[in-house]
């Protein structure tokens, strides 16, 4: 009896230290930085399919969960749409890492002006 | 001489060592970093001065967080280094020679965050590994080209217990293991980032989005 409350109080204990140390964070994270070691690492272990779920799923979570999705990942998003082919998603990315990380613009905007070129030499 | 003079004797000198001790660490100059109060930070793919090939991308993945955490907007880590790639520059070496006025331009980067690796990866003694992490970063401003911030990323962790049978399993085991699952330096690499970036006494400043005043 005894040996069973402490440990729903140490178990209780340690989910309260976990749980402060996880909200210090600004952001969610999810599988970024996972994603991003395997890509270079373990290259074709996940196709760029797999990756877009991982990261939409990780997105959903953090709306979920009501924290900010950390910088990088929409672009990151954005950038796997592209290398797919799917244009529309791709820029709709992008323009999402841009509205919550005004930082981006610059960079952002010249990758879809460069973009927007191309298309129109192709036509 | 009595016991109480001796132990006056003795702890004089030491006395003396502690306070020169704390005055000889001058505090950090963060007056540039002021100045410049930077937004956003490219990081630029590491250069390798280790033996350990993989260890600028491994290094690469573990930065993110940590700079983010701190404040800062991070550009995509990945998405830079293939963005670069793209326009001729195939390796870090290349990459660290762009300048500052072609990122400013083409990246719209406030701060360029260079990182050269000096030592990485596990090193087998005889009954047991050393793994070590060592990371050189240089924090620059992307209009001045002013130093903002410098500091070293380092941790080492050994494996092998204390009964020698244990410690020959453990370094056998370890050697097989090794670059598949049980690589242990991008949780070595976090905690020397966290240490270095998160340091009292010369870390990193608070970046606009963990400053009270968020909304500037």
């Amino acid at each position: 009896m005894h040996m069973t409350l402490w440990r729903t109080l140490t178990l209780v204990g340690i989910f309260l230290i976990a749980g402060c140390a996880t909200n210090k964070d600004i952001y969610y994270w999810g599988n970024y930085e996972e994603l991003i070691h395997a890509s270079y690492m373990k290259p074709g272990s996940a196709d760029s399919t797999t990756q877009i779920e991982k990261l939409n799923t990780d997105i959903q979570k953090s709306e979920a969960l009501g924290k900010r999705i950390a910088p990088g990942i929409y672009a990151h998003l954005g950038f796997l749409y592209a290398l797919e082919g799917k244009d529309s998603q791709s820029k709709a990315a992008f323009r999402q890492e841009e509205a919550l990380y005004p930082e981006s613009t610059v960079w952002i905007e010249g990758m879809l002006n460069r973009a927007r070129q191309n298309e129109e030499k192709q036509l | 001489m009595s016991n109480a003079s001796r132990l006056r004797f003795l702890l004089l000198p030491c006395l003396i060592l502690i306070a020169s001790g704390c005055a000889t660490t001058a505090p950090y100059d963060y007056t540039a970093f002021k100045r410049s109060r930077p937004r956003s930070i490219v990081v630029i793919p590491p250069t390798n001065n280790s033996i350990e090939v993989n260890a600028p991308y491994i290094y690469l993945s573990t930065l993110t967080r940590p700079l983010a955490e701190k404040g800062y907007y991070v550009f995509p880590v990945f998405v830079i280094d293939y963005f670069l790639k793209e326009n001729g520059l195939p390796t870090p070496a290349e990459m660290n020679g762009i300048a500052l006025d072609k990122i400013g331009e083409h990246i719209g980067a406030d701060a360029v965050l260079y990182v050269s690796i000096e030592e990485w990866g596990q090193k087998y003694q005889v009954l047991q590994s050393v793994t070590k992490v060592h990371a050189k970063l240089r924090l620059v401003d992307v209009k001045t080209g002013e130093l903002l911030w410098d500091s070293t990323a380092r941790a080492e962790e050994s494996s092998g217990g204390n009964d020698l049978g244990s410690m020959l399993v453990n370094a056998v085991i370890d050697q097989i293991l090794d670059s598949t699952i049980a690589d242990p330096t991008p949780g070595l690499a976090r905690q020397a980032n966290n240490a270095a970036i998160d340091s009292h006494v010369r870390g990193m400043l608070d970046g606009p989005y963990k400053r009270p005043t968020a909304q500037e």
